[in-house]
C-alpha cells in the first residue's frame, strides 16, 4: 500500500487537525512562528514522504515537499507511518515513541534535538487534545 | 550562577534527598535556587513536587523552569521526569543522554543563585560529559553511605572530580545509624585522610518522602563558603 494510501486512514484526523488554527498553541510558545520543520514518514520499503510545517505570518503552513530539494527547515522529524498513525489515533503516546527510537529528530538550527523534541512533545500533546474534542 | 553538583559513585545513597534538601537549605539562607533533576534514567525530583504531564513552555528561544513550591519553599526545577509518561522506560543512548543535558542545563532560562545539580550516579560516560562542561565553574557535594562498596565507588567519583577541576565542597556519609558502626567510623576515617570535609547525616525514614532542611544547614554552609 502506498503511503499516501496509509495515510487515508486517518485522513478524517487530518482534516480535523486541518480546520484547526493552533492559537493556543501559539499563545504558549510564542517563538514557533520563526521554527519550521521537516515531517518525514517512510515505509518499510523505503518510500518516503516529506512535508514542511511552518508559518506564514502567524497562520500554521503545511505542504507536501521534494526531499531531493528540500525547503530550509530549523528541525526534521522521522517516523515510520504506522508510528505516525498510531500516534495520531491515540494508540501511541509521542513521548514513549521516542523514548523506544521509533522517532528520529535531527536539528538544523544548532539547538539540541532535545529541545526539538520537547516542542515537539508538546505540539503533539495540543494534537492529541485536539482530536478528543 | 554556581552550579553545585550533588554526585555519587553508588546508586541509590540518596543523591536525591540531599539535593532537595540542600536547596532547601540554601533558601533558608536567603538564596535563589534552582534544580535540576539529571538524573535522566530514573527521575524522581518532580514526584515530591507533585509535577506530571507539563508542557514545556519556552521564550526567546530559551525553556522555561517549572516553578515549584515544598512546605513554602519556592524554587525553579526542571528535569525530564514532568514530561514523560509515568512508568515508561528511558532507554536513551548516549548520544541522546548528553543532548537532553545539554538542553536542560544551557537552553533552561536559569535564575537562580545557585543551580543544584542531581546528578545521574556512578563515575561513568555521561557525567565525565557534565564535568567536562561545568569544569572549573561548579562546586560538587559527593554522598555516600558509609559502608565499604560505596566507598570504593566514591573513591572514582571522588578521583573523576578531581580530574575535571571540580571543587569538591564536602562528602555527605548519608544514613548514618544503618551501617555498621565500626566500618562507619573507618569509612569516615579514611575520607578525612584525603582531606574532604565530613557532613555526617543520621539514619531518618522521615526523609524518605518527606524533607528535613535544618539537617542539611552545615552542607549548604559549606557549599557556599
Amino acid at each position: 500500500m502506498s503511503l499516501r494510501l496509509k495515510l487515508l486512514e486517518i485522513l478524517p484526523k487530518l482534516v480535523k487537525l486541518g480546520l484547526c488554527k493552533f492559537n493556543d498553541l501559539l499563545k504558549e510558545f510564542p517563538d514557533a512562528t520563526s521554527r519550521s520543520a521537516l515531517l518525514v514518514l517512510y515505509d518499510s520499503k523505503g518510500n518516503k514522504l516529506a512535508f514542511w510545517i511552518g508559518f506564514e505570518g502567524s497562520s500554521p503552513k503545511v505542504v507536501e515537499v521534494d526531499l531531493k530539494n528540500p525547503p530550509r527547515a530549523t528541525n526534521e522529524i522521522s517516523m515510520h507511518i504506522d508510528t505516525f498513525i498510531k500516534i495520531l489515533k491515540g494508540r501511541l503516546d509521542f513521548r514513549t515513541a521516542y523514548l523506544y527510537d521509533l522517532i528520529d529528530i535531527e536539528s538544523h538550527d544548532g539547538l539540541p534535538s532535545s529541545y526539538h523534541l520537547l516542542l515537539w512533545s508538546a505540539f503533539f500533546d495540543k494534537v492529541a487534545d485536539l482530536l478528543k474534542k | 550562577m554556581i552550579p553545585v553538583l550533588v554526585t555519587s559513585g553508588k546508586g541509590g545513597v540518596g543523591k536525591s534527598t540531599v539535593s532537595i534538601n540542600l536547596a532547601l537549605a540554601l533558601i533558608d539562607k536567603g538564596f535563589k535556587v534552582s534544580l535540576l533533576d539529571a538524573d535522566l534514567m530514573d527521575p524522581v525530583q518532580h514526584l515530591l513536587f507533585n509535577v506530571n504531564k507539563e508542557t514545556v513552555r519556552e521564550y526567546g528561544k530559551m525553556l522555561t523552569p517549572i516553578n515549584v513550591s515544598l512546605g513554602g519553599y519556592r524554587l525553579e526545577f526542571m528535569g525530564l521526569g514532568p514530561f514523560i509518561p509515568r512508568g515508561v522506560g528511558v532507554a536513551l543512548n548516549y548520544e541522546k543522554t548528553v543532548d537532553f543535558l545539554t538542553t536542560l542545563l544551557k537552553h533552561v532560562k536559569w535564575s537562580g543563585d545557585f543551580l543544584v545539580v542531581d546528578c545521574p550516579p556512578s563515575a561513568i560516560d555521561v557525567n565525565k560529559k557534565l564535568f567536562d562542561e561545568l569544569r572549573n565553574r561548579a562546586r560538587a557535594v559527593v554522598v555516600g553511605e558509609p559502608h565499604i562498596f560505596a566507598f570504593e565507588d566514591n573513591l572514582r567519583m571522588l578521583d573523576m572530580l578531581k580530574f575535571h577541576d571540580i571543587d569538591v565542597r564536602a562528602v555527605v556519609l548519608n544514613k548514618v545509624g544503618l551501617f555498621q558502626e565500626d566500618i562507619s567510623k573507618m569509612i569516615e576515617e579514611e575520607y578525612s585522610k584525603l582531606g574532604y570535609k565530613i557532613i555526617r547525616i543520621p539514619w531518618d525514614p522521615a526523609l524518605q518522602t518527606g524533607f528535613k532542611p535544618e539537617l542539611f544547614k552545615e552542607l549548604a554552609e559549606a557549599v557556599v563558603a
